[in-house]
């Protein structure tokens, strides 16, 4: 785990679609055609973002955003899947 | 199947049935690891190399190590579950090896200290479940509680945090977890999930050694592997065992009885690659070196498509029933899948336009990579290798003329070939 780096992490099993995030974080969250959060999920390095995903994260009524340390394990994996 | 220098087919006959406990134990002598320490045999698993046959080709010793190193009580857990439709690997297995696959789960339990093994299976499946339930009454107490636990049916109800989810007393859905199963799993034990192929290489390794298990398939991808081949074939839904140096069209011809090369190949599974037929043909038959090509085996099924048959609308078919199969948890999946699935249908269907082929493309990258489980971008995979392997057949069909002849040599649940 690397040392105070931070960044966002989706569960999209989560996400309802509100839509708050993006317009909170622009920087890092998008949307996609049916409203649903398209992050980025790498490292933070700039405090000011840094805000704006803490903010995007507390304002998701569904809870499915979080700001979790670099390396972190809140990283969905895909698993079985064989990638072509 | 088997054939000579069979490992986890070797023994009696497909046709003599279910192996009893006392020639399993006349063949391949007592298991005898009573004496070892649960760290000894997590080594030797780990030098043996051994991946997880479900698919995801995770090593096994990984899994192992993190339950033997976490706290509380563990479980091991056997999937049974086979939810890929053309797979018949693993129930074959149970249905014929029993006493193996139950070998495997006690090295397994022994190698993490768990008290207790789960078989997650489908009781609907009569074969397997007498077989493991007889074979369970043979057996001498071997100081585990076995437990069998009906799976829903459903294609990502095996996905292994929708296995734990639903030991946990939850619906089969794959979940994102904030550790993995290994670590924290069934009400926070580490729970071990393997396939039942996995498992019943454990069962050789154990007995038979780690230089051994790696005598047979390649250096990426050690041991043998249980292949089932699929599809339109002649003999459809035969399970053999890949041990050394074989191509594929050895095995199609050889066991699925196919004269010459197919149109194309399906490669992994409904979520796995279209591989075009002429040059698959001559494909080597091993995980280590198809895995550095990006060709993943996956969970083993091989499916072929005949000459005669459209390849864009047997995608366009499978596509549509694994988007029936969402768990219904995700954006991209709830809503991307049908999407897809519908701009195939106009596809295959010879209706549809350059737009939606563009409109295909952009999902494509949408879809791919988002959801909780793989199941999403599975699907694109196999979209996005038909749309390569069948790009002539596109054309045409693009040009609003369709395929003549539809063949529905690929089985799904709930559906009766041919009567669509
Ligand atoms: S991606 Fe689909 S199948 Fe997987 S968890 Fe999300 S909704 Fe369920």
């Amino acid at each position: 785990m690397t040392e105070g780096g931070w960044r966002l992490s989706l569960d999209p099993a989560a996400c309802d679609g509100h839509g708050i995030c993006a317009l909170r974080c622009p920087d890092r969250i998008s949307l996609d055609g049916w409203g649903y959060a398209c992050v980025d999920g790498t490292a933070i390095d700039d405090p000011r973002v840094l805000g704006r995903a803490y903010r995007a994260a507390a304002a998701c009524p569904a809870g499915a955003l979080t700001v979790v340390p670099e390396g972190g394990r809140h990283e969905h994996k895909s698993p079985a899947v064989p990638a072509a | 199947m088997g054939g000579r220098g069979a490992r986890l087919l070797g023994g009696p006959a497909r046709a003599e049935g279910t192996e009893h406990w006392e020639s399993h134990l006349r063949r391949l002598g007592a298991l005898g690891i009573e004496g070892a320490a649960g760290h000894e045999l997590v080594q030797e698993v780990a030098r043996s190399g051994l991946q997880g046959r479900g698919g995801a080709l995770f090593p096994t010793a990984t899994k192992l190590t993190m339950a033997s190193a976490s706290r509380g009580t563990p479980i091991a857990v056997v999937n049974a579950s086979e939810g890929e439709p053309a797979s018949q690997k693993d129930r074959s297995l149970v249905e014929l090896r029993p006493h193996l696959v139950l070998d495997g789960a006690l090295v397994a339990a022994r190698a993490i200290g768990a008290p207790e093994v789960v078989f997650y299976l489908h009781r609907a499946r009569r074969g397997s479940t007498a077989a493991l339930e007889r074979a369970l009454w043979e057996r001498p107490p071997e100081g585990v509680a076995w437990r069998l636990v009906d799976a829903p049916a459903g294609y990502v109800t095996g996905e292994s945090s929708a296995v734990v989810s639903y030991l946990e007393g939850q619906g089969a859905l794959p979940r994102r977890r904030s550790a993995p199963a290994a670590v924290r799993g069934v009400a926070g034990r580490p729970t071990v999930v393997n396939n039942v192929e996995t498992i019943a290489h454990l069962a050789l390794i154990a007995r038979f050694g780690w230089k051994w298990f790696r005598s047979a398939g390649d250096a990426n991808g050690p041991g043998s592997t249980l292949v089932t081949l699929a599809g339109e074939l002649p003999v459809p839904g035969a399970v053999a065992e890949v041990l050394g140096p074989t191509r594929l069209g050895q095995l199609l011809s050889g066991v699925g009885g196919l004269g010459r090369p197919p149109q194309a190949v399906l490669v992994g599974g409904y979520e796995g690659v279209w591989l075009n037929g002429a040059s698959a043909w001559e494909m080597p038959v091993a995980r280590g070196l198809l895995a550095a090509h990006g060709i993943s085996l996956g969970c083993g099924v091989i499916a072929a498509l005949n000459s005669g048959s459209c390849g864009l609308a047997t995608t366009a078919r499978l596509v549509r029933w694994l988007a029936s199969e969402s768990a219904g948890q995700c954006g991209s999946c709830v809503f991307g899948l049908p999407a897809v699935s519908a701009l195939l249908d106009e596809i295959a269907r010879g209706t549809a336009l350059r737009r939606d082929l563009r409109r295909l493309r952009q999902l494509s990258c949408v879809v791919t990579g988002r959801g909780a489980c793989g199941h999403p971008s599975g699907v694109m995979a196999l979209v996005d290798s038909a749309l390569e392997v069948f790009s002539a057949e596109l054309r045409r069909h693009l040009h609003g003329r369709c395929c003549p002849a539809v063949h529905y040599g690929f089985p799904l649940p709930g559906h009766q070939e041919g009567l669509e």
